[in-house]
C-alpha cells in the first residue's frame, strides 16, 4: 500500500513532500487502530484541514463495507455441507500459517532486546495457557512502556 | 448483541490495537468467543478467512463481518463506525502535531513495552486458530495426550501453506488461501476413499 500512497500523493500530486510521507508513515504505525484508515485520515487533514479527514475516513470504508455486506449476503445462500467444512477447515489450517508467518516477520523488527523476549513469551504464555484477557495484556505492555520512560526520565534528571 | 454494544466493543478493540489487522484478530477472538461467546472458534476462524480474501483492511473486514452477522447491515455500520472513531481521534489529534510526534523518541520508548506484547497474543492467535484446524484438541489438552489431538488434514495444509509462502514470498492471500481449500477438500476426499 505504501509505495502507491507514496507514488499518488508525492510524486504525482504534490500534496506532501518526501520528507512529510516519511513523517506520516511513521506516525500512523505507531496509532491505535486500522493502519489504513488512519493513514487515509492522517493525510485528509495535512492536504484539506478537518472536512479533509472526516471526507477520506468515509472513503476507506466505503469500498470494503460494501463487499463484506455483499459477501455476507452471498455467504448465507451456501448450505451446510461436510464437503464445505473440510474446505473451511483447510482454509484455517491456511490462515494459522499465514498469521504464524506474520508473527514471524514481526519478531525480527520488535525482538531486539531481552525485556522484549520476556514480554513477548509472557503473553504467548499468559493468552494460551492461562487465557488471561488479551486487554489486560496490553495494558500491561502500555504499564511496561510507561515505566520505562518514567526511567529514562528519571535517568536524565539524575545526569544533570 | 445491541448495537451499541456492538459499536464499544469495536471501539475499544481499535483503541487497544497497535499494529493493525494481525494484532486486531486476537483481540476480536478474545472478544467474540472467549468473553461473550457470540460465535464459536471455527466460525470465527472461518469469518476471519472470508475477511482476508475480501479487499480492504483486514481488521476492518473482520469487524464488518461480525456485525453483519450479528444484526445485518445496521450491525455492520455500528461495528464499522465502532472501528473509525478511535482511529480518527488519534489520528487527528496525531496530525495537529505531525512533527513533533514524527521525531518524539518518547512514543518508540512506549511502543517498545507494548509491541512485544502484541507480538505474544498473535503467537497466540497461531494456537487458536491451530485448535480450529490442524489440532483437534486445546493445545494445553494435547500437552497430555499427544497422539489423538491432530487432525492430519489440516497439519498437511498448514506446512504446505508454510512451505509454498517461504518459497515464493510476494504469493498473494487470496492464492494461499485458495490453495488451502483445495487441499483441504481433495485430502479429505482422499482419506474417505482410502
Amino acid at each position: 500500500m505504501l509505495p502507491v500512497m507514496q507514488r499518488e500523493f508525492v510524486e504525482k500530486r504534490g500534496w506532501l513532500t518526501d520528507d512529510e510521507m516519511v513523517d506520516v508513515v511513521a506516525v500512523v504505525q505507531s496509532l491505535p487502530g486500522t493502519i489504513a484508515v488512519n493513514m487515509a485520515v492522517l493525510l485528509g487533514y495535512r492536504i484539506c484541514g478537518f472536512p479533509g479527514a472526516v471526507v477520506s475516513a468515509f472513503a476507506s470504508v466505503v469500498v470494503p463495507f460494501a463487499a463484506i455486506v455483499f459477501l455476507a449476503a452471498g455467504r448465507s445462500l451456501l448450505a451446510d455441507s461436510p464437503t464445505l467444512d473440510h474446505i473451511f477447515l483447510g482454509v484455517r489450517a491456511g490462515v494459522s500459517a499465514l498469521i504464524l508467518l506474520s508473527a514471524v516477520k514481526l519478531s525480527k523488527s520488535v525482538l531486539k532486546k531481552p525485556l522484549a523476549w520476556f514480554l513477548g513469551a509472557a503473553s504467548f504464555i499468559a493468552c494460551v495457557i492461562f487465557e488471561i484477557d488479551m486487554t489486560l495484556v496490553i495494558m500491561a505492555g502500555l504499564a511496561v512502556g510507561l515505566a520505562l520512560l518514567a526511567v529514562n526520565a528519571f535517568r536524565r534528571g539524575v545526569k544533570q | 448483541m445491541s448495537l451499541l454494544q456492538l459499536y464499544l466493543l469495536f471501539a475499544k478493540v481499535s483503541t487497544l490495537t497497535f499494529g493493525g489487522g494481525y494484532a486486531m484478530i486476537p483481540l476480536f477472538q478474545d472478544e467474540i468467543v472467549v468473553k461473550h461467546a457470540y460465535m464459536d472458534a471455527p466460525e470465527f476462524a472461518n469469518l476471519v478467512a472470508l475477511a482476508q480474501v475480501t479487499p480492504g483492511p483486514l481488521g476492518l473486514n473482520a469487524a464488518t463481518f461480525v456485525g453483519m452477522n450479528q444484526a445485518g447491515i445496521p450491525g455492520a455500520l455500528c461495528a464499522t463506525l465502532g472501528m473509525v472513531t478511535p482511529s480518527f481521534l488519534f489520528t487527528v489529534a496525531a496530525a495537529i502535531f505531525l512533527r513533533r510526534m514524527a521525531k518524539s523518541k518518547n512514543l518508540g520508548t512506549v511502543l517498545s513495552g507494548i509491541r512485544p506484547c502484541v507480538l505474544g497474543i498473535i503467537a497466540a492467535a497461531v494456537v487458536f486458530f491451530a485448535e480450529t484446524s490442524v489440532l483437534t484438541c486445546k493445545l494445553r489438552e494435547l500437552l497430555h495426550n499427544p497422539a489423538r489431538g491432530i487432525c492430519w488434514q489440516g497439519a498437511v495444509v498448514f506446512a504446505v501453506v508454510l512451505a509454498v509462502q517461504l518459497r515464493w514470498k510476494r504469493l498473494n492471500v487470496v492464492w494461499l488461501l485458495a490453495i488451502s481449500a483445495v487441499l483441504g477438500w481433495l485430502l479429505f476426499l482422499c482419506s474417505r476413499n482410502c
